[in-house]
């Protein structure tokens, strides 16, 4: 994208809830921006829409009548592209990183950082000092490579599905609770290896988590609740 | 890459993908070997007599008469003259007309009368004539000629005695126990009836009926050096040679209206295809049930995926936010269904093909049944395709399944 992109996401408008009608409404976006570079930390109690939201900024979750709105993302109507259009915008430019089970556990970490560079068409000879050098910037050894994915610790597992994440050089990376299975001391290595990495690359995070205490590490956090008008339960 | 995910997800399921594979592997093979059996048979069925044009009997039905004529089954009700066998001889266009006469047996094998043309212009397969393993065509009353299985089971050499029996059955009540006849020539496989029967002349059969004192004097007379000649009233069938093709239909039509006495001519050929489409009935019945066997073995296969659908949620899910499209998926599940499939149907027909290789020899010495082992015909390819095609829409089950879920669920990994 060329540097006059100033807004790595915008949403206009959003109004969304699960498929089929009489669901309550889940969420409700007037509108929201994140700029480019820019870290920002959302936390909000359970099944309150947290998820949902990063799924719609994604494109893992359509927007399909009744639910309206627009989702813009690096200034490009992402939210209207077509289908096919949609997730190979994702593979170039969104990274996505979940609380577990973030790596296809039968393959090796290669063969799981080969296959996102190959649906993001960066698949080269490269992909693979590339890989090490992201392994490595998560404090991984080499010799990871190789390992299959379900063998590796969690922590491991959470730091090569942010190399993962980040193969393809996106714009904008979205994190879903990333650290609720890592214990005290391995959710603070992450952190600090997540933000540094970020920082030097130069990418949008959003990060979403229930645990405000991680919030110091963003310069900017805000609670789903002060952009969600909908009426949610919760829990 | 998908080739790859695909290859590494079947090989972290081992166990049930194996087990899967076994089952494709079996029924694929069944259906093969099912194919090419009946291909083979339906081939051999149809060497079993060639070069001749027609076949001369008494009115009957034409399946009825080439399986008595031909494959010895069953017993003639009626026989034609020997007027009439000479004058079929005498018709124009006929190159060679070989009496037969039935309906005797040794030691359960088919007892035939015939003259020592039958040598020279039966032919079997494609224009094959018969050929002598040791010994040669009877030139007296009381020479036998003998199929290759009858020598085997029996364990006769040339030079030595058989005794023959009348009627078809193993053990007779009549048997001719002082009737001295001496087997001349042993055949080669053939593949064919002719292998399951004892050859003698048409007055050798006439004698094997006479008394125990007529038989004697024969004997004496032979001994003493005279020419002894036996009337051949009638025999069962004709076998016609003739000129020219061309000719056959209008030589069939004449024979038909013979004034000597009521006659048939049947054409091999038709009367072959004929009787294949009764047997065949079975055949198709049997290969019916291959299929389905191979159908139900493939829905296994399906139920095998669609099951892991389930388990595999949070990975098509991480395929989703690499960036996968569904349609990925989708091919994903497909090409997991395929390489089990495809790999089976190789492994199967490799081992119906080792089998054949294996037990082809045994089948030939021990059943005188002649199997082509090439598997790699176009019976066993239909079946390979037939195998791809079934495999492909019904791992749409599970493969659609696994693409409407990534499409209806956003990727919360519960
Ligand atoms: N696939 C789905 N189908 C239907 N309803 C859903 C689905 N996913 C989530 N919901 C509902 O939408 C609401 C928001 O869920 P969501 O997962 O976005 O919450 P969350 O803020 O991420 O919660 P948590 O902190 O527990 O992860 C909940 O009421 C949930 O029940
Ligand atoms: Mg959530």
């Amino acid at each position: 994208m060329h540097d006059t992109v100033v807004n790595a996401i915008e949403i206009k408008e959003l109004e969304f809830s699960y498929a089929k009608s009489g669901r309550p409404k889940v969420l409700q976006v007037d509108t929201w921006k994140v700029a480019k570079g820019q870290s920002v930390f959302l936390s909000g109690p359970s099944g309150t829409g947290k998820s949902t939201l990063l799924n719609l900024i994604g494109g893992t979750l359509p927007i399909h009548s009744p639910n309206r709105g627009e989702i813009r993302l690096l200034e490009q109507p992402f939210s209207s592209l077509s289908p096919s259009k949609r997730d190979k915008f994702r593979a170039k430019h969104i990274g996505m990183v979940f609380q577990q089970f973030n790596l296809i556990p039968y393959l090796s970490v290669e063969k799981n950082i080969e296959a996102a560079a190959y649906f993001g068409k960066t698949l080269s000879p490269d992909t693979k000092t590339i890989a090490k050098e992201y392994l490595q910037r998560m404090d991984l050894a080499d010799t990871i490579l190789s390992q299959r994915s379900d063998t590796l610790s969690v922590g491991q597992q959470q730091r090569v599905a942010v190399a993962r994440a980040l193969i393809n050089k996106p714009e904008i990376l979205i994190v879903d609770e990333p650290t609720s299975a890592l214990d005290e001391s391995a959710k603070m290595g992450f952190m600090n290896l997540l933000m540094q990495c970020v920082k030097e690359l130069n990418v949008s995070l959003v990060f979403v988590s229930h645990d405000s205490r991680l919030a110091s590490h963003f310069e900017y956090s805000l609670q789903l609740g002060q952009l969600n008008r909908a009426e949610t339960s919760e829990l | 890459m998908i080739f790859t995910i695909a290859l590494q997800s079947l090989k972290s399921r081992r166990g049930a993908v194996l087990l899967t594979m076994l089952s494709v592997i079996l029924s694929v093979g069944l259906l093969v070997a099912t194919e090419h059996i009946r291909l083979q048979a339906k081939d051999s069925f149809g060497r079993t007599i060639s070069g001749t044009d027609l076949i001369v009997g008494p009115r009957t039905g034409q399946t009825n008469l080439l399986l008595y004529s031909v494959f010895r089954v069953g017993n003639p009700t009626n026989n034609i003259s020997w007027a009439s066998v000479e004058s079929i001889q005498n018709y124009p266009g006929v190159n060679w007309a070989v009496p037969i006469s039935l309906g005797d047996s040794h030691k359960g094998f088919a007892v035939v009368g015939t003259t020592s043309d039958y040598f020279r212009f039966f032919q079997y397969g494609n224009k094959q004539a018969l050929q002598f393993k040791e010994g040669q065509a009877f030139d007296s009353v009381f020479g036998a000629v003998i199929g290759s299985d009858v020598a085997k089971t029996m364990r006769y050499k040339v030079g030595d005695e058989i005794v023959l029996s009348h009627g078809m059955a193993e053990v007779s009540f009549k048997t001719h126990q002082h009737s001295p006849f001496r087997v001349t020539g042993i055949l080669l496989p053939t593949g064919t009836p002719v292998d399951k029967t004892v050859h003698v002349s048409l007055q050798g059969l006439e004698a094997a009926h006479m008394s125990q004192h007529q038989l004697h004097e024969l004997e004496h007379d032979l001994q003493e050096g005279e020419e002894i000649t036996l009337p051949i009233e009638q025999v069962t069938a004709v076998l016609v040679g003739l000129d020219s093709p061309i000719r056959t239909l209008q030589i069939q039509r004449q024979i038909n209206q013979s004034a000597l006495e009521p006659m048939m001519a049947i054409l091999p050929g038709v009367a072959l295809s004929e009787l294949w489409q009764l047997v065949g009935n079975i055949e198709n019945l049997l290969l019916l049930i291959s299929v389905m066997i191979l159908f139900a073995s493939l829905l296994g296969l399906a139920t095998m995926l669609l099951t892991s659908i389930r388990e595999r949620r949070r990975e098509i899910a991480v395929l989703r936010a690499i960036g996968a499209s569904p349609v990925v998926v989708f091919l994903l599940i497909q090409t997991e269904a395929f390489l089990i499939s495809v790999s089976a149907s190789i492994i199967a027909v490799l081992l119906v093909w080792g089998t054949l290789i294996i037990g082809a020899n045994w089948l030939s010495e021990e059943y005188g049944l002649f199997v082509d082992a090439n598997l790699f015909t176009l019976g066993t390819f239909t079946v390979v395709g037939l195998v791809c095609v079934i495999t492909f829409i019904i791992a749409c089950v599970p493969a659609i399944t696994a693409y409407k879920q990534t499409l209806q669920q956003g990727l919360n990994a519960r």
